[in-house]
């Protein structure tokens, strides 16, 4: 059986693979990926803008969606409804997995004094180019109310390390992980 | 006094006496950033205050306001659900969205490293006003004030007194 996903914002480097390993490896090796990215120099399978509604042919056609450090670019204001707009590609009973910064993490270590670049980097971006600006954070507690919002089920909701690159170093930073499954309408998954 | 006065003018009659005269180009001896330097992104926040600081005459001060990131941070670690200031606070609103963040250390920091001499250094509370669509919101919240000086230092005069002891 091959697996449909869809690597949301894929950027330049995925690590969709990586994450199915994680959290669902029994469909190591069966996946089938389309990428989808608003920007056509990396020339994605699908060309799209996040702001715009998701096209009507792609909703309710893929076992999981998976979207990393794209969230956090999309103002707070914008959240819900882009988030709502990637969960509407998920068939039932299919997978999301959602990986962004943790504000939370940022703040907790700026309360303990440690105001660094790897914490600034958190709350506002690399700021490399225009696309590299954070425009919103979370927490874990506001990932659950994302997920209540989107009407799935969270399975996991944990929280990881990551290294944010800047042009001199390397930062330790922290991600949160949101892995939640569409339940099918008579509420079972 | 010539006055330099950016950002949210209902802040203006808190650092300006009556008959202060806002002017919006050289000269002027003194700058008020209400609410603005967060609006920077990071790399143009030291350059926009270096200008600040060449421009203004010696003796010229400099008050900044910014909205208080420990504030909101301690809001976010401590509550279930992130709260509307927060948000704002840390990102800012349609149009006007945040760029650069500001604990007080750091605005301090910034202000001392182009060569102010920071004489004030606080946080207070404030109103945050704010529209969400067509409503207009207000909500508590926290802001950093710092004022700096222009002093110019002798390195010469220091070298002297220096001397002389």
């Amino acid at each position: 059986m091959t697996y449909k996903a869809i690597d949301i914002g894929c950027g330049t480097k995925s690590w969709i693979k990586e994450y199915i390993h994680a959290y669902i490896p029994e469909w190591d090796g069966q996946v089938e990926v389309v990428n989808l990215d608003g920007d056509e120099k990396i020339k994605p399978d699908i060309l799209h803008n996040l702001m715009e509604p998701m096209p009507e042919e792609l909703k309710g056609q893929f076992d999981l969606v998976y979207s990393a450090h794209v969230l956090e670019h999309i103002s707070w204001l914008d959240t819900v409804s882009v988030a709502m707009e990637m969960a509407s590609l998920v068939k039932e009973g299919g997978y999301m997995i959602i990986a962004v910064p943790s504000m939370e993490w940022a703040c907790k270590e700026l309360l303990r004094g440690n105001f660094n670049k790897g914490v600034m980097m958190t709350f506002y971006g690399g700021q490399e180019d225009e696309w590299l600006y954070h425009k919103s954070g979370f927490s874990k507690p506001s990932l659950e109310v994302l997920a209540q919002r989107l009407g799935m089920k969270v399975l996991s909701l944990r929280e990881s390390s990551v290294i944010l690159t800047d042009r001199d170093r390397q930062w330790n930073a922290t991600q949160h992980e949101l892995f939640m499954r569409k339940e099918k309408e008579n509420g079972s998954l | 006094m010539r006055a330099l006065a950016l950002g949210d003018v209902s802040q203006r009659e808190l650092y300006f006496p009556d008959g202060t005269e806002f002017v919006d180009q050289v000269p002027y001896e003194a700058v008020l950033l209400a609410s603005v330097l967060q609006t920077l992104p990071r790399d143009q926040v030291q350059k926009a205050l270096q200008r600040l600081y060449n421009d203004l005459p010696d003796g010229g001060r400099l008050i900044v306001s910014v909205p208080s990131l420990e504030a909101a941070c301690r809001d976010i670690v401590t509550k279930d659900e992130i709260s509307l200031a927060s948000y704002i606070g840390i990102y800012g609103v349609e149009g006007e969205p945040h760029m650069s963040g500001f604990t007080l250390l750091w605005l301090r920091r910034c202000l001392e490293e182009v060569g102010f001499v920071v004489v004030d250094a606080h946080t207070q509370d404030f109103k945050m006003q704010f529209t969400m669509g067509n409503i207009k919101v207000e909500e508590p919240a926290k802001q950093h004030i710092a004022i700096g000086v222009k002093r110019k230092v002798d390195a010469q005069a220091q070298i002297d007194w220096m001397e002389e002891e």
